[in-house]
């Protein structure tokens, strides 16, 4: 019995306004994941409550264990990854794959896009 | 205007085209009648409001869209609305809604005259609106059932029509590769434009009532300080130069070395209130139980600035914290013509 999977997990660079003044150099969401897009997370197998690991409890796994800033709201809201932030599971859009309740295989990729607006 | 130059630009590169500006900002009121006259639109604006405006007015036309984003050195590409079924026909490709049903908060949107762009990235996403609009533009038409009797007599069958399948493509200039093509969702059950169930029609916009701006949200302008703690930027520029006063400049680093007034310390805002004033005790520039000079601050527009004004009146012992107004952009209006305007 593995206790834990190995999971790709990678943030394409997410704005956040927190720097409005600063068009130049502002801060992405990988700023609150120590300034690093990739990561090669090893995500418990099971959740505390013993069912395998899914999208949703990553999701709050990197929020308690990956993000070292205060502002997790750039990431997280209502519990739940928030919205404009597209999750990518092995390149296809989570929606395809169950959401949050896709249970996690090793070597998984999962990737937080942030939308652009910008034309 | 921006679309006269555009017309221009292209009429040199091309004449044969029939260029028709619109010379007015898009809304809801007038989409419909104005896509109608259209085979596909194609968006290259900058926000989400337009972004969900010029979706569901395709949708309600049955016109496919052709969607390109881009900030920095990224760029996202969408075909949208392809093929254009009528709301409720599942085979439609899904719309705007369908991939993304609610805004990002507003603080959250970073356009490209804040975050910058890169200008062979706009060229690489406006070359892929291009190219799928000339695909689209030629492509034949669905066969009938008359094409499929005659087929039947015809030597070869006909290869079946190759569904589009939704894909999102991701470019970044500096990833390797720097081209990901992901699979999208198809028309979302409940999607509130394009779905069985959908709840916005032609009427919605056309009666004008729907309202993508309080939709999308707007950021509310910081506006935390009291005016004691404010001086304009000509007010500013009549103090003594005489050390009585220190500038504390927090933009960040670049633009710090673009264009800086003489004597300013740079302690850029980083979004955290406690770090930043840690950081300007740190370098000197904020005195921890104050030293009897007066601190104001600057920044590009006048947001950040009262962010460091406020952490600074929260923390420390210093009632001599001030903002200048409108930050650089002000100096630049009301002193000096000369300053950059970047
Ligand atoms: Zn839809």
């Amino acid at each position: 019995m593995i206790d834990s999977i190995p999971i790709a997990v990678e943030f394409t660079r997410i704005q956040s306004k927190t720097h409005r003044d600063s068009p130049v150099a502002s801060g992405g969401l990988e700023l609150l994941f120590s300034n690093q897009r990739k990561h090669q997370v090893a995500l418990p197998a099971s959740n505390p409550e013993g069912t395998p690991s899914t999208v949703g409890y990553l999701v709050k796994w990197l929020c308690e264990n990956l993000i070292k800033d205060p502002r997790k709201e750039m990431f997280v809201l209502d519990d739940s990854v928030r919205p404009g932030i597209l999750v990518l599971i092995n390149d296809a859009d989570w929606e395809l794959e169950g959401e949050e309740k896709y249970e996690l295989q090793a070597n998984d990729e999962i990737v937080f896009v942030s939308t652009l607006h910008g034309g | 205007m921006k679309v006269d130059s555009a017309v221009e630009y292209l009429r040199s590169l091309n004449y044969c085209v029939n260029y028709e500006p619109h010379p007015y900002h898009l809304s809801p009121e007038k989409a419909i009648s104005f896509f109608e006259q259209y085979d596909l639109v194609l968006d290259c604006t900058d926000h989400p409001t337009s972004r969900y405006l010029i979706s569901d007015a395709c949708v309600l036309t049955g016109k496919p869209l052709v969607s390109a984003s881009a900030l920095k050195t990224e760029g996202q590409f969408i075909v949208l609305n392809n093929p254009p079924r009528p709301p409720g026909d599942v085979s439609g490709g899904p719309c705007y809604r369908c991939i993304f049903p609610k805004p990002p908060p507003a603080e959250t949107v970073l356009s490209c005259g804040e975050g910058g762009i890169l200008g062979p990235v706009v060229g690489v996403m406006g070359v892929l609106q291009a190219l799928e609009a000339i695909k689209l533009l030629t492509a034949k038409p669905p066969p009938t059932d008359l094409d499929c009797a005659m087929d039947l007599t015809a030597d070869e069958v006909p290869a079946p029509v190759e569904q589009a399948r939704p894909t999102m493509l991701m470019f970044s200039a500096y990833s390797s590769p720097q081209f990901r093509s992901v699979r999208l969702r198809s028309r979302r059950v409940a999607c509130a434009v394009c779905s069985a169930q959908a709840t916005i029609d032609r009427q919605s916009l056309t009666s004008g009532s729907l309202d993508y701006v309080a939709f999308c949200g707007v950021t509310t302008p910081t506006n935390s300080l009291k005016p004691t703690a404010q001086v304009t930027a000509t007010e500013f520029s009549q103090l003594p130069t005489d050390g009585s006063n220190v500038l504390i400049d927090v933009r960040d680093e670049t633009q710090y070395a673009i264009c800086a007034l003489p004597g300013s310390v740079n302690v850029p805002w980083t979004g955290n209130a406690d770090a930043w004033l840690e950081e300007a005790i740190r370098v000197g520039a904020v005195a921890e139980l104050g030293d009897g000079r007066d601190r104001y601050f600057v920044c590009r527009l006048g947001h950040d600035s009262q962010l460091a004004v406020k952490a600074v009146m929260d923390n420390v012992l210093e009632g001599r914290a001030k903002d200048i107004k409108g930050g650089f952009r002000a100096w630049r209006e009301e002193v000096d013509p000369s300053w950059p305007d970047y």
